[in-house]
């Protein structure tokens, strides 16, 4: 049907996509299995960062690689206080699970709307800023794709070897296993907490900033990425950083290929009833703990 | 000066009440029993006594400074452990994993690597299974993995939760020499246990936990004649 | 027994106040404001059941409201049905609906619950939005009016009527011991399990009531309003649901309806900063949240508390 270089053309975009759509992903996960809480403002977190990419090249003029990592430096701290002023005041209370899902929902809107009315809903377009183009076997990859790939698989191998060997990782995996054995540990969670809200929120807005030339930046840029964030967590399950990965890149490449041979207004649909699909036959996911 | 001591403790969650009037001390050095059977409010004094509960009322003072609003992780800054029923471990870690975390605060993570000699002296069997998950551990090795974790965090005084819950009484006395050990090495123990022999054994002093209440108090020797333990306790 | 009196007098005072308002104040657009907030109350009231009073995280509710619509304007458009009559089987095909969204979510817990009902409404709507051959996607139906003629009052009185049928229904139920089931579930659906609480049949009944009536009120709205778009279901009516939800107080029977009725005029008087209403709208859920989680209504029930003390001291001196 389709000539196999075409095809994977097409799966060597969905990896491009997929590496940043993982950045998304892990962070989601991170927050659910250490904290419980289900962030629907995580969008937002990618939308802010591919705003700062946007105007860290539009007025300043770095590169795609710096203004990744201003996004990214910039959001961890915004995820700091946003835990610390919205979420922390609920933990305690009966009921918290709704709570918090209703904060971030609010979190959401306030952030999307203000977004509106200060940057303005044109979408805003970068250009590329490497030019030129890598050429394998007819596989075509641009420059700047490439960029995007090794910054987002730099991020994850960070996110790995944080999470695997660093005392604080080791903390981190600790209270998502058992918390009240980390607090008898002498880790302390609220501090636990807010550091992996901010990371959540520094590598959801790395994904967007990276993928801020490829795709326009807008206000409600962030609900796609979230719903794909939401959906990759469930496939590979929710709490498991190494579902997140592997399935964030399966998902890209499936996206992908739906375009491909579908449409592109479809592809929503698809991945939605794809997950659906796996809820009712697997609902662990991939690699669930819960 | 005691190490540890609660006067009037009140402890409960949120409008239901599980202890009342508790007092009590612990001196350094040795190994103090509370005896309680289910029910008797045992966990529910320990996570107050570590700050993951805390008190409604009353005091709580440790080296001599009053914890009972402290919060957790800094209670055990302070010196003061706990291995909850179970151990206390992170299933989906492994053993070392395990009693690196054990080390967490910042002073012990410097000298991780000699307590993990020394805790592997004491358990050997930990050293064989340190690349295992700890979920997959029996329940005897859970509780030395526990208590292995509890030492590594070099604690003036630890908290032991039923360390004879769902064991084998050959395990059981395996991990009570294990305790003994450990309090040779300076470090005071207070023990909470169903089990009356076990717990008036290993302890010099004891107290007597029923409904939330501290009933009775005494040396071993005093309790294990006492009429009302032989009769509630030992069925004697 | 002074407090319960005046409550219901109140009460009857509100209801004759409503039964003969387009006689008593006939502005055509105040008249539209609670045709609207009407219809809208029932759509949160029964979402309320869903997620207020069970517990579960449904963010699909728009799709049910946008069923019933589209199944009415279609019954009616291409074969003819009567429009009373389709209306009604806009509620059945909306109930019907909500078994597909319903399967899949029985064993779930919060998050999954949010993702499958959120994903399932937006599937229905980019369908209705893809499917022009049948629904003409984005440039909409025009859907047969129920009353003819410009006058309101008519459809007033229906939707009046859809609203007292639903609160009627809503009280009978959650106040028999389905209401007490709901709520042991939302505590704790393990508990729940093991006292031998059918947990699936109370979740299936309490879909089906909820998308019924839901289907019910997005029908007639498209009967009333006679655009219809795929927008109808989208997600900033399933933001308006929660908030609405969440001003008013969830969990409550009144509150619901109270904050639909005081958003609805709030939002109108508001039009004029159009761009700020949403922003509005996350300011007002996150303060909620922070500072008066129970909504409208625990503000009120704390305002009557205090009244209650003041007479108590005053009697027994």
């Amino acid at each position: 049907m389709f000539a196999a270089s075409i095809l994977i053309q097409q799966i060597v975009y969905g990896l491009v996509i997929g590496s940043s759509y993982v950045l998304m992903a892990a962070g989601f996960s991170l927050i659910w299995g250490i904290m419980g809480v289900l962030n629907l403002a995580h969008g937002e977190f990618y939308m802010l960062g591919a705003y700062i990419a946007y105007y860290a090249s539009s007025l300043l003029g770095f590169n795609p690689i710096m203004s990744a990592i201003v996004a990214l430096v910039a959001m961890f701290f915004f995820g700091i206080v946003f835990e610390r002023a919205l979420l922390s005041p609920l933990y305690g209370r009966k009921g918290w699970e709704m709570s918090t899902v209703l904060i971030t929902v609010g979190a959401s809107i306030l952030i999307q709307n203000l977004a509106l009315v200060i940057f303005g809903e044109k979408y805003k377009g970068l250009p590329m800023y490497f030019e030129g183009e890598l050429e394998i076997w007819k596989i075509v990859l641009s420059y700047d794709r490439l960029v995007v790939f090794l910054v987002g698989i730099s991020l994850i191998a960070l996110l790995w070897y944080l999470l695997k060997y660093t005392r604080v990782g080791m903390a981190m995996r600790a209270v998502s296993q058992n918390q009240e054995g980390a607090y008898l540990t002498g880790i302390n969670v609220q501090k636990i907490f807010y550091l992996a809200f901010g990371l959540s929120a520094a590598f959801a807005a790395a994904g967007g900033a990276l993928l801020a030339p490829i795709y326009f930046v807008y206000p409600t840029v962030g609900a796609g990425p979230l719903l794909m964030a939401f959906a990759i967590v469930i496939f590979g399950g929710f709490g498991s950083v190494k579902g997140a990965i592997v399935a964030g890149f399966l998902l890209g490449v499936f996206e992908s290929l739906v375009v491909l041979m579908v449409s592109s207004a479809w592809k929503d649909v698809f991945v939605f009833i794809l997950v659906i699909i796996v809820l009712t036959v697997r609902p662990r996911g991939l690699f669930g703990i819960q | 000066m005691y190490l540890l001591s609660a006067d009037g403790l009140n402890c409960g969650y949120g409008h239901s009440q599980v202890l009342w009037d508790i007092s009590f001390h612990v001196e350094e050095g040795g190994i103090v029993g509370i005896i309680g059977s289910n029910g008797a409010g045992k966990t529910t004094l320990l996570r107050t006594l570590s700050g993951l509960v805390p008190a409604q009322s009353g005091k709580i003072e440790f080296s001599g400074e009053r914890i009972e609003q402290l919060s957790p992780h800094k209670i055990v800054e302070r010196g003061l452990s706990q291995i909850p029923e179970g151990g206390g471990i992170f299933p989906y870690m492994t053993v070392l994993e395990n009693l690196k975390l054990g080390a967490f605060l910042p002073w012990n993570w410097k000298r991780i690597s000699q307590n993990l000699d020394h805790v592997f002296q004491l358990f050997p069997g930990l050293e064989d299974r340190k690349s295992q998950m700890a979920g997959t551990l029996s329940g005897g090795e859970r509780q030395m993995l526990g208590i292995g974790k509890g030492l590594m965090s070099a604690p003036k005084l630890l908290l032991i939760d039923e360390p004879s819950s769902g064991l084998a009484p050959k395990l059981v006395l395996r991990v009570f020499d294990n305790i003994k050990e450990i309090q040779k090495h300076n470090v005071t123990i207070l023990l909470i246990e169903q089990n009356v022999q076990y717990c008036l054994n290993m302890a010099s002093r004891a107290y007597v936990l029923e409904n939330g209440r501290i009933v009775l108090e005494g040396t071993s020797d005093e309790l294990i004649g006492h009429e009302h333990v032989r009769k509630a306790y030992l069925g004697i | 027994m002074m407090k319960g009196s005046l409550k219901s007098i109140l009460l009857l005072g509100l209801f004759l106040l409503l039964s003969f308002f387009p006689f008593l104040f006939p502005d055509p657009y105040l008249i539209h404001l609670l045709i609207l907030s009407f219809l809208f109350s029932v759509l949160v009231s029964n979402w309320n059941i869903l997620f207020g009073y069970m517990g579960i995280f449904c963010f699909g509710q728009q799709a049910f409201f946008g069923i019933g619509a589209y199944s009415s304007a279609l019954l009616a458009l291409k074969l003819g049905v009567p429009i009373p009559l389709s209306i009604v089987f806009g509620g059945f095909v909306a109930s019907l609906s909500s078994v597909l969204i319903g399967l899949p979510t029985l064993r779930l817990q919060g998050a999954y619950v949010a993702l499958v009902t959120l994903a399932f409404a937006e599937v229905v709507r980019m369908t209705c939005s893809n499917w022009v051959g049948m629904t003409r996607g984005q440039l909409g139906l025009t859907v047969p009016a129920l009353i003819s003629g410009a006058d309101r009052v008519g459809y007033y009185y229906v939707a009046f009527l859809l609203f007292l049928m639903s609160t009627m229904v809503l009280l009978k139920v959650m106040r028999s011991s389905f209401g007490y089931v709901t709520v042991a579930i939302r505590e704790s659906q393990e508990a729940a399990d093991s006292l031998g609480i059918n947990v699936i049949k109370y979740k299936i009944s309490a879909f089906l009531l909820s998308s019924f009536m839901s289907g019910l009120a997005g029908a007639l709205y498209a009967h009333y309003i006679r655009i219809l778009t795929p927008d109808i279901m989208s997600l900033p009516l399933m933001i308006t649901i929660l908030v609405m939800g969440m001003l008013g107080g969830i969990g409550t029977l009144p509150g619901p309806i109270l904050g639909t009725f005081v958003l609805t005029f709030l939002s109108e008087y508001l039009r004029d900063l159009a761009q700020f209403r949403f922003i509005i709208y996350g300011a007002l859920i996150i303060l909620a949240v922070l500072f008066v989680p129970g909504g409208l209504v625990s503000g009120l029930r704390f305002v009557e508390k205090k009244l209650k003390g003041k007479r108590f001291q005053e009697g027994s001196s």
